[in-house]
């Protein structure tokens, strides 16, 4: 595999894990309050977090453009932050996946949480347990199926993303050419050898991981069942 | 209700009484042949359908079958690999580049803090243009700069026109007031059509683009004279 | 004030309302009795803290304030241990588990030893097992002993035998039976079952439609005719005996309830110790005449300080008995025929004395 083909399969895996890391970090929490509460606001709330399941990804890509761009005031607070551009760069990319997967790692994480009874909690609460050390000692142990589910799901949808990252990314090698666009220059190039050897690397390395990660899982729950 | 569906499969012929004809146009022309082709639409009664990409985007669809009539690209080696013994290609236009952004100044291609933004060197020829201008001996210094790349010419020039990037290398056309590059800077963008089927309507089209008052609208468009 | 000071008034859906303004003793066991949505599990829910009360309301407890204006102190930090009906242990933890849960909460309270519970409740065989491959009663013996390893100051006790059949439901009387002798820890007992409270109880509450119809002790409040609680079909007085001497040979137990004796089934304590009875009214009838020649063994002397109309035909009579009471259900023929007055010397015929189980009678 060439230099560009191997930075292709870094950024995608990075995009990844950096997007599933910190949508587990946001959306856990927000998932916990849209489990608990209900009324308009919360309704308002969940169509919002779904609303990347229904918009088609352009036009996400195109309000994103929008938002990224040096003038405006996200741009402008980037730079004064860190120095350097926002648009067409990694970090738009991953800012572009958080929203993109949003609901992908917030829904079965809510309905995890739904599923666990208040009465549980108050079980626990008067045995000493303050709402924190409900969520880690008692939410967290059952619904770990639904964090590794909510995880290879966000770290799917934003592998597999295409639409998004081709209106903000800027196809640069090394910083935004992710797999799947450096797959579609290849196509478009009628460059195809390279297409399949990228294309197979992808399919092998998704499963791969997939199926050490639902192994791991189940043997975890079995030994705990048993 | 049993006769809906039949009348449902009968709608999208539409009212027209001649031809159609299917163009593959190139980005950067898709604009100007829109207008050429409202005025061969009114007089000759034929419809033009337009499908726009990079040059090697719309090559590669045309390998796979995409039913086209005429294929017009931005250089002269793609449509010549589709030459046959019956079809040859021919010169519509010469396009040219030009520096979109900051200044008129040239030597901004030079800096290293400004982002510039071209086409996709591997399918638009504009944009291996682009590459030429930038290996020029003057400009290595800046070739740590953030490099842009869009799929095709509009999507270059819009990245630039959305204000993303502070330059772009873009076609004449696009952005007919910004600064000329040289044209001893990059090979000559030699701008061919060929045509991909045989018909009456085809026929007409071409020579309709091949008529005074089109050219004329070519070169007011910001392309220069086949030579 | 070492006891449980209650001023609660609670809304809830539906409009349903609970008020509660009342003392009770911060020792033994106190039982509080009542129809179902009386209220019960929501007292017991805002002495807990899970359920919150109008602002205004007081919770105190043993010295310390729970609820009083606007400070209120959530469950997690209020010392107590809640024995749901539905035991709620925690599916992801093994037995063992799920009492170390408790243990690791105590927050420096002294924990009673995880051995002596273990011990107490018979848990050793099932430490290892998962929580939920338990039976119903099994269950609820790991929720009393999850419970009470939280080191609380008083224990909170839902219908806990309400899931389990009757053989396991006594069993577990017996455990908590046993607890109360062992930890001297204060309980609050909801249930709406009165043989279960008779059992228990020290202390009586009476609850009806989210109101507090009555308190005292169960000896007192059982056998007074102003209660709901003697026009029930199973109103029964209770009276305190003390063992008299055994009959080996005809497996009998005399008792001596005021002086005057009673026979039961062989019990196997020894003489003078304390036992309680429970006497249905229905198994009460009344002479004016000692009778001679009857099966029944138990007969005697009362005197009739009360009698009221219960229902259509029939009519509750309080018995005083020395310084106790007893309780007769008799037609409103009879009573008629035998022009009964109050003051009346009567004799009573106790059908059957149900002897209130303890927990030595099942070693």
């Amino acid at each position: 595999m060439s230099d560009t083909e191997l930075d292709a399969v870094y950024l995608t895996f990075a995009l990844a894990s950096t997007t599933t890391i910190i949508l587990l970090l946001l959306g856990t929490p927000l998932a916990w309050w849209l489990s608990r509460r209900s009324g308009n606001r919360v309704a308002a709330i969940e169509a919002l977090v779904a609303v990347p399941l229904i918009l088609p990804p352009t036009v996400l890509g195109f309000y994103l453009l929008i938002l990224f761009a040096p003038g405006s005031a996200l741009g402008q607070f980037w730079f004064w932050l860190t120095g350097s551009q926002l648009a067409f760069s990694f970090s738009a990319l991953v800012i572009g996946s958080v929203v993109y997967s949003l609901p992908f790692v917030v829904q079965p994480l809510q309905a995890a949480f739904q599923r666990i009874p208040r009465e549980t909690l108050q079980a626990a609460a008067t045995l000493g347990a303050a709402p924190l050390d409900q969520f880690r000692s008692v939410v967290i142990p059952l619904s770990r199926r639904s964090f590794v589910i909510a995880a290879c799901l966000g770290f799917a949808h934003t592998v597999g993303e295409f639409g998004v990252v081709l209106m903000i990314g800027g196809n640069i090698p090394g910083e935004t050419q992710v797999l799947s666009i450096a797959l579609y220059d290849h196509v478009e190039s009628l460059q195809f050898a390279q297409a399949h050897r990228l294309a197979a690397a992808l399919v092998v390395f998704s499963l791969t991981l997939l199926f050490f990660i639902y192994r791991a899982d189940r043997q975890s729950a079995w030994r705990l069942r048993s | 209700m049993r006769h809906l569906v039949p009348l449902l499969l009968l709608l999208p012929l539409s009212g027209w009484a001649g031809d159609t004809v299917r163009v593959a146009v190139a980005a950067n022309f898709k604009h100007t042949l829109e207008a050429v082709s409202a005025g061969f639409e009114s007089r000759y009664g034929h419809q033009v359908l337009l499908s726009s990409a990079s040059t090697g985007v719309l090559y590669s669809q045309i390998l796979h079958g995409a039913p086209f009539d005429i294929f017009f690209a931005a250089d002269a080696e793609t449509p010549a690999k589709l030459a046959s013994a019956s079809q040859t290609p021919q010169c519509y236009a010469r396009g040219s580049l030009v520096l979109a952004g900051g200044s008129a100044d040239l030597q901004q291609l030079a800096d290293r803090t400004l982002s510039l933004a071209i086409a996709n060197p591997n399918t638009a020829p504009y944009g291996r243009a682009a590459l030429q201008v930038l290996a020029r001996p003057e400009f290595a210094a800046a070739s740590g700069r953030k490099l842009v790349r869009g799929s095709n010419v509009v999507q270059a020039f819009q990245f630039w026109y959305g204000g993303g990037v502070n330059l772009a290398l873009v076609p004449r056309s696009l952005a007919p007031e910004a600064a000329p590059i040289p044209l001893a800077w990059y090979r000559p963008l030699e701008q061919h059509v060929i045509a991909l089927r045989d018909s009456e309507a085809v026929t007409a089209y071409l020579n309709w683009v091949r008529s005074d008052s089109v050219r004329s609208l070519i070169n007011n468009a910001g392309y220069e004279p086949c030579p | 004030m070492s006891g449980i000071s209650l001023n609660i008034n609670f809304r809830g859906e539906q409009g349903f309302a609970m008020t509660m303004a009342c003392e009770l003793p911060g020792r033994g066991i106190t039982a509080i009795y009542g129809p179902s949505g009386s209220g019960k599990t929501t007292l017991l829910d805002c002495i807990a803290g899970l359920r919150r009360p109008e602002p205004g309301s007081a919770v105190c407890c043993r010295g310390e304030t729970w609820q009083q204006g606007a400070s209120f102190t959530p469950p997690w930090q209020r010392d107590i241990g809640y024995v749901f009906q539905d035991a709620r242990l925690f599916p992801h933890l093994s037995v063992r588990g799920n009492l170390d849960y408790a243990i690791q909460r105590c927050r420096g309270r002294k924990s009673p030893g995880l051995d002596q519970v273990v011990a107490l409740l018979e848990l050793d065989t099932l430490l290892q097992r998962n929580a939920q491959a338990l039976s119903a009663g099994q269950k609820q013996r790991v929720a009393i002993g999850r419970a009470l390893l939280s080191a609380p100051r008083l224990l909170l006790l839902d219908e806990p035998l309400a899931n389990l059949d009757r053989a396991a439901g006594q069993q577990c009387l017996a455990y908590l039976q046993r607890l109360e002798e062992e930890f001297e820890l204060p309980m609050l007992y909801v249930s709406h079952d009165i043989e279960e409270v008779s059992q228990l109880a020290d202390y009586l509450v009476l609850m009806d439609q989210g109101r507090l119809t009555g308190q005292g002790s169960p000896l007192d409040l059982c056998a007074r005719l102003d209660t709901r609680l003697s026009h029930e079909e199973q109103a029964a007085a209770i009276a305190q005996c003390s063992i008299s001497r055994h009959d080996p040979e005809f497996g009998l137990t005399e008792l001596d309830l005021e002086g005057q004796p009673l026979f039961v089934t062989h019990l196997p304590q020894s003489p003078g110790q304390l036992r309680r009875v429970r006497i249905p009214a229905r198994d009460v009838s009344i002479c004016r005449q000692r009778p001679a020649d009857s099966s029944i063994l138990n007969i005697l002397q009362v005197t009739l300080t009360e009698i009221e109309q219960s229902g259509d035909a029939r009519i509750l009579l309080r018995l005083a008995l020395g310084d106790q009471h007893l309780l007769a259900r008799i037609t409103r023929k009879s009573a008629q025929q035998l022009q009964l007055r109050v003051g009346d010397e009567l004799f009573a015929q106790v059908k059957s004395a149900a002897l209130l189980m303890e927990a030595a009678d099942y070693s």
